[in-house]
């Protein structure tokens, strides 16, 4: 395959099939912006309580957070911004490899397609779709992570999580909501919530 | 009910719409020579499914990635110069107007943060597609050919990229296996398989599971020998571990089931157990 074979993403939804989602074109985070140190002091934990009922259980299949015990924000930090680069498509993560060309690239169907690739990817996605397998790709991550995975009523979730639909979040939003999941993720475990993996 | 299943009916089905196979996957009654400058790649699997290979990207061919980027950069930054001069200058003209020509944004800058490229990687993507097949065993089994340059592959997935249209299925991008495919011989990988059931991931938000996707059993001498491949230079695969990678297609995420004496994982952290060390992954 070469560069002028890339593929575009987006097709209509097909039950339990990966089908790779479009994103707009947007900027790589730079390598500073990857690697700068977060004081967890802050970051504001997330309100995670909570009375469950039954319309909260149906629906923590959408809205969820994760947690891990013994580990720390900068860890937590990284775990999400790496698997949040996995459900976007991206390649965010500190590889082994010293040289970080992998955080340089972006988003790839933002180079293949540009307005033609969008727009044609959004007139055939479903952002449900999308959304669907944002989901699976972060359980699936965070859960070869070990993270347990945590439900939650959709008023809190929204509050410092986000699904990326048909539009992602701006990149200071995102980075400010990642930090909030990271701050989650590594604070006291929590006690209502929690879902099978 | 097992997803995981369904979803790779519904692959084989949209695979076997597909264009047509790679032109280096060689079929049943195809001839061919083993030629010194190719390297060929042999494994049996369990489904008729697309899988992606990856060859590893060299030393070599990344420094001279990096100068193509640059050289890209250096055109995009001109190019983005002379368009924001020219957007200027109308503005210049439109004296508070946004008529036509007027209302138009202004260019987005161009920076290295805002620069995107095409990664190495993909110039060193393989495509199996679910046909010709090399070998249609009775049990059900497939056995792929395929001709490619030599060097290092990995089995990056069980997915399908159709050029300038989708991608479909799910990599194996947090924990696969790699081997050397050497010039002048068939390297027999051994048999892909799916997952066994009770462990085997559920992308199915509602039952979800997190689990591998896919197995790799490593090549034995009791696995079947394509009658094709008889008085061909074949070599058994010598497999490691292969450390996480990025989504480059942007489809689903996985990773293989541990493979003895080859691949395991401590969460998310890979480990070649084939004698290449820990690989440096996870937290």
């Amino acid at each position: 395959m070469t560069k002028s074979m890339m593929p575009l993403r987006g097709l209509a939804a097909l039950a339990a099939l990966s089908i790779a989602k479009p994103l707009a074109a947007e900027p790589a985070p730079s390598p500073s912006t990857a690697a700068e140190a977060v004081d967890p002091a802050t970051i504001p934990m997330p309100e995670l309580r909570f009375t469950p009922d039954a319309e909260a259980e149906r629906n923590y299949f959408k809205y969820f957070y994760f947690h891990r015990d013994d580990t720390d924000f900068a860890t937590a930090y990284a775990d999400i911004r790496e698997c949040d680069g996995y459900a976007r498509g991206l390649s965010y993560f500190e590889y082994h490899d010293p040289t970080p060309y992998i955080i340089q690239y972006g988003v790839l169907p933002g180079v293949i397609g540009g307005a033609i690739g969008s727009a044609l990817a959004d007139a055939i996605f479903a952002s449900a779709e999308r959304r669907r397998q944002r989901r699976i790709s972060l359980r699936t991550c965070m859960g070869f992570k070990g993270y347990r995975t945590y439900g939650l009523p959709k008023g809190l979730w929204e509050r410092f999580n986000f699904d990326e639909g048909n539009q992602a979040p701006e990149p200071g939003e995102r980075v400010r909501m990642l930090r909030l999941q990271a701050r989650a993720a590594s604070g006291p475990r929590p006690q209502i919530g929690e879902m099978s993996q | 009910m097992n997803f995981a299943r369904i979803g790779l009916v519904l692959l084989a089905f949209v695979a076997g719409a597909a264009p047509a196979a790679t032109r280096n996957q060689i079929g049943e009654r195809e001839a061919f020579t083993i030629e010194p400058n190719k390297a060929y790649i042999f494994f049996r699997s369990e489904r008729r499914l697309p899988y992606q290979l990856l060859r590893e990207v060299t030393p070599a061919q990344r420094a001279a990635h990096e100068s193509e980027r640059n050289a890209a950069f250096v055109r995009a930054r001109r190019s983005y110069e002379r368009n924001l001069a020219l957007w200027q200058e109308r503005q210049r003209g439109c004296a508070g107007s946004q008529a036509g020509q007027c209302s138009a944004p202004r260019p987005t800058p161009v920076t290295e943060a805002t620069f995107t490229y095409p990664p190495p990687e993909m110039d060193n993507f393989v495509a199996i597609s679910d046909r010709p097949r090399l070998t249609a065993e009775e049990n059900g089994w497939s056995g792929y050919l395929v001709a490619v340059d030599p060097g290092t592959y990995i089995l990056y997935g069980q997915l399908m990229a159709v050029p300038n249209a989708a991608s479909f299925g799910t990599c194996v991008c947090m924990g696969a296996v790699k081997f050397e495919a050497r010039g002048g011989g068939v390297t027999y990988v051994g048999e892909v398989g799916m997952a066994p059931e009770e462990i085997i991931g559920r992308p199915d938000l509602e039952n979800f599971r997190v689990g591998p996707l896919m197995t790799v059993t490593p090549f034995a001498p009791s696995m079947p020998m394509p009658p094709q491949l008889a008085g061909r230079p074949v070599v058994p695969a010598q497999l490691h571990a292969a450390d996480r990678m990025p989504n480059f297609f942007g489809v689903l995420i996985s990773r293989l089931a541990p493979v003895p004496g080859v691949l395991a994982y401590e969460r998310d952290r890979v480990i070649d157990l084939a004698g290449q060390g820990e690989t440096a992954s996870g937290n």
